[in-house]
């Protein structure tokens, strides 16, 4: 019996019992998760178990599409359940219990952990790891249901990468060890690297994915030196024992340590010397990379930031404020004014995501409790309407295969009701009121007009320059008279329907009801800004900025 | 009595039962002259075994396990040389089981190959247990003629013959550098021992005698040309390129292994504590620029501390800090030097591991040529271990074994692909494009091989890596660590320009192609089973590995009674 007569076997299998053992496995690992894995984060390694599961699927594109999606969606019902602390779960390890300054949830403690310095507590969530959780699952949940009609070639194995992508990203947000942060935030871009080189569009994909990755992993590299040296000087890379220590560093050490992390997130972000490999990217790359990138990758860098950046190095940020906040402001009104000249559909909006992004990351650094719940505020909403504007340019991609807007006009009378959706999201990203995007925009202002009028000021007139740019994005795309280019296409499908009409019922009730997220980020953003310089550190003398010990 | 030198032994009749062997059933095996090999495969796992219980033995009474002195004391068999042949053996089977496949695929009717590789094994083995510097140039000698004959054995070929000339020479000048080190080294102490040597060395007090330096430099100079190490590589580029290619994956893992674990042996044993302080004495070489050369950075960091305090002060208004000129040292800042600790060989090792590095990397990227390719991959690892040998601490040793044995494990893999390419596809060079339409499975197998090289998580090759990074960080050379992190990105689009090349093609006319056609059973088992045993043996085992390599560490250091500072916290601290 050779090799080839088992494989035929195997693909002769009928597709209903393919699928009976494909849910089965699915099930079975997935409500079984908690006693298998014993914890309460199993539900992260839904996606794990949900490729285990297609392995052993041989039946059609449309039945991998199916499986995925009903998987991807019990992902997210579970995540948003175990968000709110819902979920009856049974402990079968005892842990290490979590002295955590404000409360987690729950946490592993992994005893192979001996390696990466710092055994307890590698993987933990609280509220700040469910918003992005919940994000991260939204995002693909939405990216799945459309992703039968956009992916073209080779579906299975995108399936496979992008669930890959989903564990890998839902794992980084739980990390709590530095080292386990790493790579993670590595390993996410070896996959996102193939996404964008193999299904991206043309030829500069190649391009595209070598500058995303060499970008990302240079600012890496650079925060990979400051893990060693951490490493080195505590020793540990546990999170509590760096919360406890790092603060007390000498100032020359923390912020050379600050500059090490802050050029690995900044480039993440991404700011504005490091921001070269976000249009290349989201040009390039498929439009569910493109979704997936805009919604969910962008906030790596943001909740590297929250998480490790703030609470470690008080004294440090204090005493660059002023450079970081103009940072922000240059990349802001860089990206804003920038995006104006684009001829690339997609382009625009991905010097809009870096305008928005700036936004929360000025926010952040702030300090302000009102910028901060507006940075998180407005990191969510960010990918609720990044990811929409990304499909709808996908949809019309999927059309009519050009990104160029010299090509459109008038696709309000070719496709009425995409152009509805189109100005909806173009609002919204816009800032009006009552969406999501103008409660980010207006809380990250108040709290940094607290702290300084100048630089609220200024941010305030990328808000401005932004309208400008989508209400002409749109005005280019949908109004005026009918491009000749233009042949008669089909409308929104139901697939995509549903997933801008999720996007926008979402945007309009954190639009309406901002307390939703204010109040579950509440304990979260009061404790990361409230660890800053003027709690840990005490005056002494006139020189308690410089010599401190080390 | 001669027990434990059994593998030596076995090693040895190895190769003369083959020769003889060979030559009775050549006629009778006219198309299957590889299959002399066979047995061979037997002899390493009962050799594998005794080396095993020889060496690897912890639970005997000495702490640092059995020690025997044979041959009036020039080789001593040791954990630390039976562990180091252990991993010889390992990397020696996936070599034959490549030769044995490709002198079948090429139809070469040679079983010298097999002779020759054990004999270079016999003096790879001789060189890890020698104790006498005359000992360990007989080995070494040994090593190297059989690999030169190797090189140039396939005599249709120009590029064979190429390397091997080019082999030749540069590693007969290698060897004269190694003797005139000896010489001059027992011109002046009187014996060739490392122990004897050791002891002289230790009874120096105030300096060296420059003509010892000048020994041990010419000494580490051979060996370093014989590594291939930048910017003595020029021979290995060609080498790797001509030779038959598994004749390349023989050079790529074996002799390095070796040359690195005898390394080890040689500046713990002999030179430890005593090549680092005394050779940057007053009149020596590498002092030219005096006591100064190391502080020249740290006074300028200084001065600019200095003037920003000073500045800050007048600002925040505080006369008396504004007034003072001299800091007390109660407020030393703290400085970053360019070149810190760094006293004798540190510098060499930091020169020609950087060249390595930069060379390896940025040399790479122009390549076409699968061959060169890997020999400039070989190159740039190199230099990773040669910085290892930078911080001369139990922290630097365990990263360069740990280092050793993870690079030298992917090595197979890779030189296993190659291989692969050769025995399936007639054009070896360029197979690589566009990969992922001939056979999905092989291009898997590659893209993760290259990912692992280049040092990306979550592979082992970054754990590696990264303790490269935490030794040099620890020991504060913070401009070597910057260096590295640049090379690395660079290793990095070395490395992903080949994934990239593997699915250029698209997914229009995907074929499939089987692995297992044209390859045979062993060769397809042990490319399984090496490509396992990397991807995920290592990384699930990651831990047990690297504590296996700190106990390693500890040994050596209570073995040949070295001080060295020996790394607890990596492990213990939460």
């Amino acid at each position: 019996m050779s090799l080839d007569y088992v494989k035929y076997l195997l693909l002769k299998q009928s597709s209903f019992l393919s699928v009976l053992l494909s849910v089965g496995v699915f099930i079975t690992l997935a409500i079984g998760s908690n006693e298998v894995l014993g914890f309460d984060l199993a539900h992260t390694f839904l996606p794990l178990f949900l490729i285990m599961a297609l392995a052993v699927y041989a039946g059609s594109d449309r039945g991998i599409w199916i499986l995925t999606l009903l998987g991807s969606f019990y992902t997210l019902f579970v995540s948003f359940l175990m968000a709110q602390d819902r979920f009856p779960v049974h402990h079968h390890i005892v842990f290490d219990k979590i002295y955590a300054p404000w409360p987690f949830f729950e946490g592993l403690a992994h005893p192979v952990g001996e390696f990466i310095l710092g055994t307890h507590n590698i993987l933990a969530a609280d509220q700040l790891t469910y918003v992005f959780i919940v994000l991260t699952n939204l995002v693909v949940f939405i990216s799945i249901l459309v992703s039968r009609s956009l992916v073209r070639d080779s579906y299975k194995g995108f399936i496979y990468l992008f669930l890959l992508l989903q564990f890998l990203i839902l794992q980084f947000f739980l990390a709590l060890n530095l080292l386990v942060f790493y790579v993670l935030f590595e390993a996410i871009l070896v996959t996102m690297f193939f996404i964008i080189g193999i299904w991206g569009g043309r030829e500069r994909r190649t391009f595209a994915a070598y500058s995303f990755f060499l970008f990302t992993a240079f600012g890496s590299l650079f925060m990979l030196l400051g893990i060693a040296f951490l490493a080195w000087k505590i020793p540990s890379l546990s999170y509590f024992t760096l919360l406890a220590e790092v603060p007390f560093f000498s100032m020359q050490l923390q912020i050379c340590l600050f500059i090490l992390f802050f050029i690995g997130f900044a480039v993440k972000i991404p700011m504005f010397p490091f921001h070269l490999w976000l249009p290349e990217a989201h040009v390039e790359a498929p439009t569910l990379g493109s979704i997936i990138l805009a919604g969910v990758l962008l906030k790596l860098g943001g909740y590297g930031m929250l998480r490790f950046l703030l609470p470690f190095f008080p004294a440090a940020i204090d005493y660059l404020l002023s450079p970081l906040l103009l940072l922000c402001v240059i990349s802001v009104l860089y990206s804003a004014f920038i995006g104006l000249c684009q001829l690339d559909m997609k382009k625009i909006i991905a010097y809009s995501s870096v305008t928005h992004m700036n936004f929360a990351v000025a926010g952040l650094f702030a300090g302000d409790y009102l910028a901060v719940q507006g940075a998180i505020y407005s990191m969510f909403s960010h990918g609720l309407i990044a990811s929409a504007l990304f499909l709808c340019v996908g949809v019309v991609y999927d059309r009519y295969h050009t990104r160029l807007l010299a090509y459109y006009g008038g696709l309000s009378n070719v496709m009425p009701i995409f152009s509805g959706l189109l100005f909806f999201f173009v609002i919204a990203n816009t800032g009006l009121p009552p969406l999501s995007g103008f409660i980010s925009e207006i809380t990250v202002l108040a709290g940094l007009a607290n702290v300084n009028l100048a630089v609220s000021f200024l941010l305030f007139l990328s808000s401005i320059a932004i309208t400008i740019n989508f209400f002409w994005f749109y005005n280019r795309i949908c109004t005026g008279p009918v491009s000749p280019h233009l042949h008669a296409v089909r409308d929104v499908r139901w697939d995509e329907g549903v997933a801008l009409l999720t996007l926008a019922s979402l945007v309009i009730i954190l639009g309406i009801r901002p307390a939703l997220l204010f109040d579950y980020c509440d304990f979260v953003a009061s404790y990361v800004r409230s660890q800053s310089l003027w709690n840990f550190w005490l005056p002494i003398g006139s020189d308690y900025l410089y010599y401190k010990r080390g | 009595m001669f027990f434990a030198l059994l593998p030596e032994i076995l090693m040895f009749s190895t190769a003369i039962v083959t020769l003889v062997g060979g030559v009775l059933v050549e006629s009778r095996l006219k198309k299957d002259a590889a299959l002399v090999s066979f047995p061979i495969f037997y002899v390493l796992l009962v050799t594998l075994g005794l080396i095993f219980y020889t060496g690897v033995n912890f639970y005997s009474t000495a702490p640092t396990g059995l020690q025997q002195l044979f041959l009036f004391d020039h080789i001593l068999i040791d954990s630390f040389s039976q562990f180091l042949k252990c991993g010889i053996l390992l990397l020696f089977v996936p070599v034959l089981v490549a030769l044995r496949s490709y002198l079948l695929a090429e139809r070469i009717y040679a079983y010298e190959y097999v002779v020759l590789m054990c004999i270079s094994v016999l003096g790879m083995f001789l060189m890890l247990s020698a104790q006498d510097f005359l000992l360990f140039y007989v080995a070494i000698e040994l090593q190297a003629l059989s690999a030169y004959v190797l090189a140039a054995f396939r005599t249709d070929s120009r590029f064979s013959a190429e390397a091997g000339i080019k082999y030749f020479i540069v590693g007969v000048l290698a060897s004269i550098l190694l003797l005139v080190g000896i010489a001059l080294l027992y011109t002046y102490t009187g014996t060739t021992q490392f122990h004897d040597v050791n002891l002289f060395l230790a009874l120096q007090f105030n300096d060296l005698p420059a003509v010892i330096i000048l020994a041990l430099v010419t000494f580490w100079l051979g060996l370093m040309i014989k590594l291939g190490a930048a910017p003595l590589h020029f021979w290995a580029l060609d080498t790797y390129q001509g030779a038959p290619l598994a004749v390349t994956g023989f050079f790529a893992l074996l002799p390095k292994f070796a040359l690195v674990g005898f390394f080890l042996r040689i500046y713990y044993q002999v030179f430890a504590g005593f090549w680092s302080p005394y050779l940057l004495t007053y009149g020596s070489w590498t002092n030219y620029f005096g006591q100064s050369f190391e502080k020249a950075p740290f006074i300028v960091w200084n001065w600019i501390q200095e003037s920003h305090a000073h500045a800050v002060a007048r600002i925040n208004g505080d006369p008396l800090a504004a007034f003072e000129q001299f800091t007390p040292q109660a407020h030393m800042v703290e400085h970053f030097l360019l070149l810190p600790h760094l006293t004798g060989i540190s510098l060499l090792f930091l020169l020609l591991g950087g060249c390595s590095l930069i060379v390896g990397t940025v040399g790479g990227l122009s390549q076409t040529n699968l061959k060169r390719l890997f020999a400039y991959s070989s190159l740039a690892n190199v230099g990773f271990l040669l910085l290892t040998f930078v911080p001369a601490t139990a922290d630097g040793f365990q990263g360069t074994v740990f280092y050793l044995i993870v690079y030298s494990f992917m090595t197979v893999n890779f030189f296993m692909l190659l291989m692969a390419f050769h025995l399936a596809y007639r054009n070896p060079v360029h197979s690589i494009v566009d990969l992922h339409r001939m056979n999905p499975l092989l291009a898997f197998t590659a893209t993760v091989t290259l990912l692992g090289l280049a040092g990306i998580p979550p592979t082992i090759g970054f754990s590696t890596k990264f303790f490269v990074y935490y030794v040099l960080v620890a020991n504060e050379y913070y401009w070597t660590s910057l260096l590295v992190v640049f090379t690395s990105l660079v290793a990095i689009f070395f490395y992903l320009r080949l994934i990239v090349a593997i699915y250029s093609g698209g997914f229009r006319n995907l074929h499939l192609g089987s692995l297992t056609t044209r390859l045979s059973w062993d060769f397809t088992f042990t490319f399984i089973f090496y490509f396992f045993v990397v991807n995920v043996l290592f990384v699930l085992f990651a831990p047990e590995l690297f504590d296996l390599c700190a106990l390693f560490t500890r040994l050596i250091a209570m073995q040949f009674d070295v001080a060295t500072e020996v790394i607890v916290p990596i492990i213990q601290r939460g």
